[in-house]
Formats: structure tokens, sequence, C-alpha cells
């Protein structure tokens, strides 16, 4: 199959997909977080543009993908944006490339790579979790109220998160000026998406698909992750056939923005 | 330092805290320290440590890399939680200083403010979910009252049921042998459903929603569905039966992708979707019935005069493009009058409904047995050719001079059948004038004798 161009265009825009490196090397690809963008990666990715074709997108809802293609019913379960990564792959003729998720897109990239497991050769979880909530002897680190309380940290913090979200849109220089009523909607559309997308990350139980991820994977977590906790990355190395487990020393749940340098070092040790 | 600043600094009516880049405290002064309950602020501690599980997942998540991005976060709503377990909500500054990137934070004693904001947002959370849930239910009583068929009624409650819900799989089932998908995408072999043991057969039987919130509930209680659900990545699902004329008809499935709550209102919304539903459905089927009858034999249940006219013109036209011949026979009972006569209407109405059967049963697929009136039926064929409609016309007396149930053996019927038949190299024929011949080659047969059959062919001269 060619290449689509109509449908990478549509769907770059619809994933604000950003395509660097060398053009004609293999491809490594960036998924980010809950609550932020492709922008998480800009102190690692840049590092892999030598010799890698270097691909960033956001996942719909989040960053400055197209708000309009949110559909409640897609993406009331990670199986929607992984069906999206698969779209996107596809559309831009990319096989067999690694991938690097970060924590919700850690789940992404393992589910998408059960689908089509020829699309990737190698997995990277950063701050990963096939579930955060504690279930009987099973540690995720949250309690099921803290989902809740989580919810409500959104609410109250509308305001807030909301103008940091259109922060980002009102300052790019290549954007036609906001109206304020524009952003005010926006406002609202990001806070309604951010509380489903908190649902959907938060309430997801995926430890039952971890044993079907086929590709060679690396998992890393950090020491002082208070969303993945180190034993949550222990769980994934258990049950991922064939894993393998990194522990940074520092890193937070953001090892991305926090330790590049190991980070990005950890990474090439396992492509070498 | 002054001494002046100093205690400004230790006992600001503020929370004041110093920290490295990744949150560790270096300095904290007194009102922070009381605040969050801990000897000296907790200096050494990572900041998060002291906020409730919910807004440090908040702070982790968001304001984290907002700090990262803009330098700073301002009015974030958190929580601390003290050692004692007590929980005070506080407002937080916080600012990106110099070359190390250390922060700097301010903290606010939130008690009063939040505790009213937090009602406040409860309240309008919750006007808002109604008027959401009103706003369903509105649409879709808009679009059932447009709806003119059971098909266009079933996809208005798909969409009002994935508006309600944001699943994965709607689908709308009726329960006939088994159950029939009307609208929408089912994960299943939808023939199976209606064994025992699946979601769909338990909320017929006991007519009540069917809730499985999580997959480990689905196998618990539907073991012999679940893999199936499994391999849909269906992980969660709600069933509504449909009550129609007292009995469960049908139902409304939902299926999810992830573990759901699926909480009262929820269930509410889709039940009342479905009330809605039926009750229009019921109007639809009350229509489509008099359409029926309008073009249908009431004795018989054959068409009738005017629908088999249509049907022979739309035959017709089918069979001038294609070339083909097409028959019309045209039958009159020999002996019902009789009947009639000595055995009463009743009699009579019972040999009308048993000739339409053996009719129905004598020709071939797709030729049209219809009414016409009285004792006087006929059949439309299309692409037949002369000897096969001799067959046919034969085939016809036999079964038509068979003894009749319930009719004394002596009063037996048989058949004046006249055949019209039509060459498509003879030219245009109306279809008006195709019964007629039919009718004459019948009064031919029926002068010659009693079941006999008479053949003309029609050219358009």
């Amino acid at each position: 199959m060619g290449p689509d161009t109509a449908g990478i265009a549509d769907l770059a825009r619809r994933n604000h997909v950003t395509d660097t490196g060398r053009h004609e090397a293999p491809a490594i690809v960036f998924g980010h977080g809950f609550g932020t963008s492709q922008r998480m990666w800009r102190f690692v990715a840049p590092r892999f543009e030598e010799d890698f074709r270097v691909v960033l997108f956001d996942l719909v809802g989040s960053g400055d993908s197209d708000v309009a293609a949110y559909d409640r019913a897609r993406y009331d379960s990670l199986h929607g944006y992984a069906a999206d990564l698969v779209e996107l792959l596809d559309a831009m003729n990319l096989d067999n490339v690694v991938f690097v998720g970060h924590s919700v897109s850690g789940m992404i990239g393992a589910l998408a790579s059960i689908r089509r497991p020829d699309l990737f050769s190698r997995l990277v979880l950063v701050g990963a979790s096939p579930r955060y909530v504690n279930e009987g002897d099973y540690v995720g680190g949250l309690e099921p109220g803290d989902v809740d309380s989580l919810l409500d940290a959104i609410d109250s913090n509308f305001l807030a998160w909301a103008d940091a979200a259109a922060h980002t849109l009102i300052h790019d220089p290549e954007r036609p000026a906001l109206t304020s009523e524009l952003a005010e909607s926006f406002k609202a559309t990001d806070t309604a998406i951010a509380r489903h997308f908190a649902r959907v990350t938060y309430l997801s139980d995926h430890r039952a698909i971890l044993p079907r991820v086929s590709v060679p994977t690396l998992i890393v977590q950090s020491d002082d992750d208070a969303v993945a906790p180190v034993v949550v990355g222990e769980f994934l190395a258990k049950h991922i056939p064939e894993s393998e487990l990194v522990v940074l020393r520092e890193g937070g749940h953001y090892a991305h923005l926090v330790n590049p340098e190991e980070l990005t070092g950890r990474i090439r040790e396992f492509l070498a | 330092m002054t001494a002046d600043w100093e205690s400004l600094f230790r006992s600001a009516p503020c929370g004041l805290l110093a920290a490295t880049e990744t949150g560790r405290i270096t300095a904290a002064n007194d009102t922070y320290a009381q605040w969050s309950g801990r000897e000296q602020g907790g200096v050494g501690d990572y900041l998060v440590d002291h906020l409730t599980p919910g807004t440090r997942l908040f702070f982790e998540s968001r304001l984290m890399p907002t700090l990262r991005e803009q330098g700073e976060v301002r009015e974030a709503a958190l929580e601390l939680r003290r050692p004692d377990g007590s929980v005070l909500p506080i407002f937080v500054n916080i600012a990106v200083r110099g070359a190390g990137s250390a922060l700097s934070v301010a903290v606010f004693d939130a008690s009063s403010r939040q505790g009213f904001e937090r009602a406040l947002l409860v309240a309008r959370r919750n006007a808002e979910d109604s008027a959401e849930r009103l706003g369903v239910l509105q649409r879709a009583s808009f679009d059932f009252a447009s709806s003119s068929s059971r098909d266009e009624l079933s996809s208005a409650a798909i969409t009002a049921a994935r508006r309600a819900t944001d699943a994965s799989w709607v689908s709308v089932l009726a329960l006939d042998e088994s159950f029939q998908l009307w609208a929408g995408e089912h994960p299943l072999d939808t023939d199976t459903l209606h064994l025992p043991g699946s979601p769909e057969a338990e909320a017929i039987e006991t007519a009540a929603p069917v809730i499985c919130r999580t997959p480990a509930e689905i196998s618990e209680r539907f073991p012999r569905a679940a893999e199936a659900l499994a391999d849909a990545n269906v992980e969660s699902l709600c069933v509504i039966p449909g009550l129609y004329e007292g009995r469960a008809g049908g139902v409304l499935f939902c299926g999810f992708s992830r573990p759901r709550t699926i909480d009262d209102a929820m269930v509410d919304t889709l039940s009342a979707i479905v009330v809605q539903a039926l009750l229009v459905y019921q109007g639809v089927v009350l229509r489509e019935e008099l359409m029926r009858l309008a073009l249908h034999d009431s004795l018989t249940g054959l068409p009738n005069r005017a629908q088999s006219l249509e049907r022979l013109e739309q035959m017709m036209a089918a069979a001038d493009r294609h070339e083909r011949d097409v028959a019309v026979l045209f039958l009159d009972l020999d002996g019902f009058k009789a009947i009639n006569d000595s055995l009463g209407h009743a009699a009579g109405d019972d040999v009308l409904r048993q000739t339409a059967e053996r009719l129905r049963g004598a020709v071939r697929n797709g030729d049209v047995v219809a009414r016409l009136g009285g004792d006087e039926f006929i059949v439309l064929c299309d692409d037949i050719g002369e000897s096969d409609v001799h067959g046919l016309a034969a085939r016809i007396q036999r079964s038509v001079r068979e003894p009749l149930a319930g009719i004394p053996p002596e009063l037996s019927v048989s058949a004046s059948i006249g055949i019209s038949m039509r060459h498509p190299s003879l030219g245009a024929v109306p279809a008006e004038r195709m019964l007629d011949e039919a009718d004459a080659a019948m009064y031919e047969s029926k002068r010659s004798g009693k079941a006999r059959t008479t053949l003309v062919v029609v050219d358009a001269t």
C-alpha cells in the first residue's frame, strides 16, 4: 500500500503531527501522557533527530489536536487512541517503528502493537501503568476514591487548567488571534475532555492484555514516580513476555523533563 | 537578613517554601510548618508527598508540566494532608527561579473558600448532568416523533443511547425466534443471543435491566458469552429490555470498552429512551398494519385488486427490460355458489381460505397470487414459457379439486382458468389489458365446461 496523501494531511491535522529527523532512517514515534502534549518530549526527541526519523503527535483532545475530532464514544477507552496510532502509522507508510509512550501512551502503544505487531519493532514504556487503582493484591498506587478526588481537582482548577491550556494556543504566533469568546469555548471543551480522559486513563484496566504484547519492550520507571510506582513497572516486566525494566534514580513521573540525558541513554542502549 | 525580614518570612500570613527543581523542600516558614502539621515544614520531603492523593495526581499530571513549560503556576487549588489525617484546602502559587530552576512556593489557607466553591461546583455539575440528560431525551423524542418506520425509529434510539452513554457498541435487537439486529452494531453473532446464558436472554427473562460493570462481573454472570465479549474488548455492559404488548420483545444493548460505573441516572435515561421509542413504535406498527389492510384482502391475506394491478405493472416493466415472457392466470371456482347456497357464507369463506392456501402451494417461487373478489383469483408469473404455464395450470387444477376440509365430498370445487400470455416481441401491452384478456379466456373455459384452461397470446394490436 502506497502512502495515502489525503489521509496523511487529515491525520496530520487531527493529531498535530510533527515529522522531523532523517526521513529515510528508521522511525521513532513519541506519545505523550494525560494532561500534556507532545511538547513534553522537547528535551528528548531532538536527541534522536540525527539518526532517526522523529515523529511526534498529540492525542486527540490534547495539545494542539483537532478538538472537533473528539468523539466521546471512540475515546471512551484507550482502544480508540490505539486505533488512531495504527491509522497514523499506516497513512505515513511507517512500519517497524520504535514507539516511546509516556504514561497513558505506554498502554496505547501496547494495545496498538497487539493489534498490528508488524508496525512496531520496539516499545519503550516510560512511567506507564496497566492499572492505576489498587485492587486486591495488586498495587497500582491509587485508591478508587483518589480518582474522584482528581476529577474534583480538575473542576476546582477549572480556571487555572483552562488558562494554561489556552495559553499555548493564544501565544502561538502562527495562529490567528483568538477572540476571547473562542478562548472561552475552548476552555469549556478542554475541561470536559480532560474530565473524560482522566476517567478513561485512571479507571482502565489493561493487565489482562500484557501477555499478548509480542514486541521487545523496555520499561522505564523512576523510583520517585508517584503516579506509577516502581512496583507497577515490576508488574509490567513480569507480564510482558520480552521485556526489561530499568529504574531511574530520579525523574518523578516526568523523567523526560527532569532527567532527559539518562532517559535518552537508556533508550539508546535498548535500541543498540 | 535583618530581624524584620526574617520575622516577616517566618510568620507571614501565608506558607512560604523553597524547593529544588524536582520539588524537594529546602526551606519552609513557621506558618507552613504549622499548617502542614510537620516539624520545620517537612524540609527534605517532596512537596507532593504533603498532598492528598487526588490533588497530588493532579499536581503530577497537570501542574508540574505546566510549571516546567510556563515557569509558574497560579492559584492552583490543592489539599494538604497532615500526618494526623486531617485535610487543609490550599491555594498555591509556584514560580521557577534562576538558573538552577529552584521553586518558590506560596501557600494560602483556602478552607472556607474551597468548601464553598466545591459546593458550587457540585451543584453546577449536577445541573449540567441533568440538563445533558434532558437534552438527550428531548432530542430523542423529537427524532422518534419524526420516525415513520421501524428502521428510522431504531436508528434514533441508537443515536440517543450513544449520546447518553458514549458506549462503543449500541444495538437495538428484537426478539422473534432468535434476536434480530434492527439497528446499530453488536459485538457478537446475534443468532446466539437468545440462548440461555446471554445477558440479552436474561434481560428478556427477568424483564429488568442487566448491568455488568467489570470484566470479572461479566465472566461470573455470563461465562458462556464472556470470551467472545472479551475478544471484542467489551469490559462492561448494560442491557435494557423493552416491554411491548405486556412482554419483553427486544432489548437495547450498550457495550463499553472499559469498566464503567453505569449509575442509576444512566439506566434511567436508557430506560426512558426505550419506553419512548416503544410508544412511537406502536403507532408505526399500527400505520404499517393499516397500510397492509388497504392493500390486502382481509379474508385470505392475499394482495387485493389494487395491489395486484400495481404488482403486475411492476412485473411487466421488469419483463420488458429483460425481454421475458409474462403470464396472467385468471381463476374462477366452479361449484362455489352451490357451497355458499347450501352451507352458508361461513363455509364459503372457509373454501376461499383453503383455496388461497392451495394456490400459494401450487405456484412457483416469486409468482404472485391475489384475490380479485368473490371466487376470483389471479396468479402473476414473470419469465415463464407456454409449456410451463400449462404445467402450472394443471397443478392448480389438481390441487383445487382435492377434497376440502369440512366440506362434504359431493360439494367439491374445480377451477376454470384463463391465461393471457405476452411475448416481448409482440410489443407493449397495458397491465389492465392482460387482466381483461385473461378474464375473457376464463369465460371461454367456463363456456366449454368445467375445470378447463384456455390460453391466449396477447399482442399489441
